[in-house]
């Protein structure tokens, strides 16, 4: 079992094959129908599952960033696009249309359900598993990613080698802005993640007058990144020498493969598979369905009987909704048989 | 008649972006590329990605451009599309995958392309001038309107010149200030990598 099994994320000990297709399923349907009772799922799935995973702070901290971004979605619509049939008002004689503003607000909500997916997403699929998925498919290029990857976090290191012995030589001075934060060192993500917050030093820079000019900070900024791409290429070739030389590339070699397809994961897919088949019958065959512009129209489907059009339209939104809610339950009902089989001890 | 989803555009957009980068995946991947050519890729895009980093105290100046634009002229258009690529998406999992990674891996892979196909030997002299200069006017005239574009498709139903103009005129200023920098890093510091990447080139006796 991979390291990540605690039981807040019990979703992610899933098969990293399941999260990514469970993530692109959901976001695809948000992106691509704006329907407004799947997007009220999506976004009230969406929420939960980012309020478990990552707390409350740093939840309200995404959504007062996206607040600015979902105000613009929301106003770009009724303020420049004027099709819709209802007229509100007029602005600057422009019409205001009914259809534009709701629009409007349904691309604000979809824009919301979908960075919140996506800040989930980062939670679940981390690199690693991406890359164990893909690996497969596209082997040399996930090779190359992960590759990538690894030297960005020993580049970030050998970065703060390069400045000191810089600054050794009076070339680079005390806190000229690169010098590389004492990380943890657990990950990479987290130290160019802490790179990009103002160091430590900051604090005890001289005042802004004392400082280099931006144009010599700029220099000396550039100075150590063409040391670092001299140093990184040299040593990058005795990697891959060293890699020529243990086979690699040779036919016949197999890949370690640290996730393994389990039963629970069978009964996971079984149940995504059956919500998403009566998400996608009712979608295509259109009965599901939700048009803006020029005149608001919902469900208007196919010629199917009422009775058959209301069953597909519930049994949709039931699948969607329960496909939404479905991570978030999942880890709940991990951590209540986890209470209940504690108590028991 | 419903569209069969209502936002095709975005759809079939979507759809067209990750073709095109699964054809040059299946390319790449056909290509068989050797051990020596994908760590130099990796480490092509790692520093691209550090890059992104090492001048965070100046908001918006970022040197991936130039550093892509820099190995694409070393390595050539293939190369240059992957290094480009590979940069968005790997620099994506660091500042966060979105809906946006798709078009700005397209965008970046392109300006790599075409580095590498415009500077290709007996094509363009590799000037410092000349590269800056195309570096500042791919910036502008490529990355920037593509990645606006999928702010367009993201933002609006049907496509119309009313409402992509005010999402092209709030991308200007940062397309701007993006070209300007990758402009002003080619021109001052452009030769200084081209020349490591050659050095290091000719010392291990690559192509």
């Amino acid at each position: 079992m991979p390291a990540d099994s605690s039981r807040a994320n019990a979703f992610a000990t899933l098969h990293p094959a399941l999260s990514i297709g469970y993530f692109v399923f959901v976001i695809g349907v948000t992106v691509f129908t704006a329907h407004p009772v799947l997007l009220a799922c999506s976004v009230l799935g969406a929420l939960l599952l980012s309020l478990q995973l990552r707390g409350l702070r740093a939840t309200a901290k995404l959504l007062v960033g996206l607040a600015g971004l979902a105000l613009f979605a929301a106003a770009i619509n009724p303020l420049f696009n004027h099709q819709g049939v209802t007229i509100l008002g007029y602005i600057d004689g422009n019409p205001l249309t009914r259809e534009a503003l709701l629009y409007g607000v349904a691309l604000a909500a979809m824009l919301v359900a979908v960075l919140l997916w996506f800040s989930c997403y980062n939670q679940v699929v981390t690199h690693e598993k991406f890359l164990a998925v893909f690996g497969r498919v596209a082997p040399a290029l996930a090779l190359t990613t992960s590759m990538a990857l690894r030297f960005a976090g020993r580049y970030l290191r050998q970065l703060k080698t390069i400045t000191a012995a810089q600054r050794g030589l009076g070339r680079v001075r005390q806190g000229d802005g690169y010098t590389v934060r004492q990380g943890d060192g657990s990950s990479v993500l987290s130290e160019i993640r802490q790179k990009n917050r103002p160091p430590v030093s900051q604090c005890t820079r001289p005042p802004v007058s004392d400082r280099p000019p931006v144009s010599l900070r700029l220099r000396s900024g550039f100075a150590v990144l063409s040391i670092l791409t001299s140093w990184a290429l040299e040593s990058a070739l005795d990697t891959a020498d060293s890699m020529h030389a243990r086979g690699y590339g040779l036919p016949g070699r197999s890949a370690y493969q640290p996730f393994r397809f389990s039963a629970r994961d069978a009964g996971a897919l079984a149940l995504m598979l059956a919500c998403a088949a009566v998400v996608i019958v009712a979608l295509t065959s259109t009965v599901v369905s939700a048009q803006y512009l020029p005149a608001f129209l919902l469900n208007q489907g196919a010629g199917l009987p009422g009775a058959v059009r209301g069953a597909i339209t519930a049994g949709a939104y039931g699948a969607f909704g329960l496909l939404c809610l479905a991570p978030t339950l999942f880890n709940l009902q991990e951590e209540v048989a986890w209470r209940i089989s504690r108590s028991t001890i | 008649m419903t569209a069969f989803f209502t936002r095709h555009y975005y759809a079939v957009s979507l759809i067209l972006v990750t073709l095109a980068l699964g054809l040059f995946a299946l390319n790449f991947e056909r290509r068989r590329p050797r051990t020596r050519e994908l760590v130099l890729i990796a480490v092509l895009v790692a520093l691209a990605v550090v890059s992104r980093a090492v001048f965070y105290f100046l908001p918006q100046v970022k040197p991936v451009m130039a550093v892509i634009i820099i190995a694409s002229v070393a390595l050539g258009a293939r190369n240059g599309f992957a290094i480009g690529a590979l940069t968005g998406f790997v620099s994506n999992f660091i500042f966060g995958q979105g809906p946006w990674t798709p078009w700005q891996m397209l965008a970046f892979g392109l300006v790599g392309c075409l580095a590498g196909a415009a500077f290709a030997p007996a094509r363009l002299p590799r000037g410092r001038w000349l590269i800056a200069a195309f570096g500042g006017l791919a910036t502008l005239a490529l990355y920037g309107p593509i990645v606006d574009t999928a702010s367009v498709l993201l933002f609006t139903q049907n496509l119309s010149w009313q409402t992509a103009w005010p999402i092209y005129a709030a991308g200007v200023s940062f397309n701007a200030i993006f070209a300007a920098s990758t402009f002003v890093f080619l021109a001052l510091f452009g030769p200084a990598l081209e020349g490591a990447l050659t050095r290091v080139r000719k010392k291990y006796g690559l192509r």
